[in-house]
């Protein structure tokens, strides 16, 4: 094959797949190129006088929600606005559109918008998006309110919260109320983190706290989270201290090192919260 | 108990199948929640909305968004953290099937199959269904067919 049946080869196959088609006040341009779903990626040119707009006719915003990466931030979102920048063109953000105009003279610029569109279209979808690495260990409260989303409610679940007892005020880990047979509970979680410090004193304070909360006439159901899994002997003495006296005092004890009795405990508040994670429809 | 349900199966070759998990996370009672969407600029179309889809049974959820471009093309898609499970097209062209069955415009819904299970890759398969052109009762039929009760959802747009 000689330059010439090269380059008549190479124009044919271009040819035959550009498509330009009436739409609106404009033109649709079927180009070439195909996205990763095998859609031919189209633009919209608009010809006023000696100006021609093009647009992406909403295609990259659709996109990037769709990859969910339309966020301020997103790596999918910065990678598009860094490139439309690079190529002179406006991220529309009311209209959710990438779009320029230039003059009928310059149709080079036709191909650099042709250019930047094929690669976001090709690039985007491409991207290894990394979820965020999230940080294992640390204390027992930090690793529920991370493991449990539904603890993150700010309107109805207050963290590191005062709470009256009989005798004293004291801080609880997580508090919020939920109704049970028409009535409202107010569900208190304390953690007693027997993995770090002494933990005969953690359990103490629990149990003191537990007895001094649970003393007032108000509905509430307290729960008692620790961990145990490869703890030593004090912190194996000590949450069975925990244990022992739950029935006695009225609350309840979780071992969040336990997996059947964790996802107990993750299910109930699942259940409790999450008709708030979301607004109610009307 | 099964509100709605589509089983595409008929659509497919004899010697392919759908996937079971998949299709059995469509089969179970699944309701939708509205998002409460951020405050920070986001690069989106503006005729989208984003859902959570809980399911009851397993409290698993999936996301469910819906948007529109600027020619009218309607794009639905309800995934997990990295499958998409169903893929609604509305107002658009043709679809060919990998066994050969064409899809006549405008609607149809994309769904995985054990040989054809991505559907951000071409090819795949899909139905044809039956709906009005508009934003809302695309959502809705897609919701029909996948067994996804929508009434728990704000969704803005309803109230146009």
């Amino acid at each position: 094959m000689d330059e010439k049946s090269l380059l008549n080869l190479l124009s044919s196959t271009f040819v035959e797949r550009l498509v330009v088609s009436q739409c609106g006040e404009g033109y649709k341009i079927n180009l070439p190129f195909a996205d990763n779903a095998g859609e031919f990626i189209e633009v919209y040119a608009e010809i006023k006088g000696d100006e021609i707009s093009v647009d992406d006719l909403g295609h990259t915003a659709g996109l990037l929600f769709q990859l969910g990466q339309h966020g301020h931030g997103a790596v999918g979102h910065e990678f598009t606005k860094n490139m439309a920048e690079a190529y002179d063109t406006i991220m529309d953000y009311d209209r959710g559109v990438l779009f320029r105009s230039f003059s009928i003279q310059e149709p080079g610029k036709l191909l650099d918008f042709i250019q930047l569109l094929t690669t976001l279209k090709s690039a985007l979808p491409e991207i290894r998006y990394r979820k965020k690495v999230r940080k294992t260990g640390g204390r027992l409260v930090t690793l529920m309110g991370r493991e449990i989303k539904q603890l993150k409610l700010p309107l109805y679940v207050q963290r590191q919260t005062e709470v009256e007892g009989r005798n004293e005020i004291w801080t609880v880990d997580f508090k919020y109320t939920v109704k049970m047979n028409g009535q409202s509970t107010d569900v208190i979680i304390v953690t007693a983190d027997l993995k770090w410090g002494e933990p005969r004193e953690k359990a103490a304070h629990a149990l003191t706290l537990a007895v001094d909360v649970l003393g007032l006439q108000e509905r509430r159901d307290l729960r008692i989270v620790y961990d145990l899994r490869k703890n030593g002997l004090s912190a194996q003495r000590a949450a069975r201290l925990i244990e022992d006296y739950q029935e006695d005092i009225g609350y309840r004890a979780y071992n969040y090192g336990d997996r059947d009795v964790k996802s107990r405990l993750v299910t109930q508040i699942n259940q409790e919260l999450t008709p708030y994670l979301f607004k109610q429809g009307n | 108990m099964v509100m709605s349900y589509y089983n595409p199966r008929k659509w497919i070759s004899p010697d392919d199948q759908l996937i079971p998990d998949v299709e059995n996370k469509l089969i179970t009672d699944k309701r939708a929640y509205s998002v409460q969407s951020g405050t920070g600029k986001s690069f989106k179309p503006p005729s989208s909305i984003e859902l959570t889809v809980v399911i009851k049974e397993t409290k698993e959820t999936l996301r469910l968004i819906e948007w529109e471009d600027r020619q009218g093309k309607l794009s639905i898609e309800l995934t997990s953290i990295d499958n998409i499970f169903r893929k609604g097209h509305f107002n658009q062209d043709w679809h060919h099937n990998p066994n050969g069955n064409n899809i006549r415009p405008p609607h149809h819904i994309h769904f995985p199959t054990e040989k054809y299970p991505k559907l951000d890759r071409k090819p795949t398969y899909a139905y044809p269904v039956e709906s009005e052109n508009d934003y809302l009762n695309a959502l809705s039929k897609f919701c029909n067919d996948t067994n996804i009760e929508l009434r728990y959802a704000s969704i803005p747009l309803l109230r146009r």
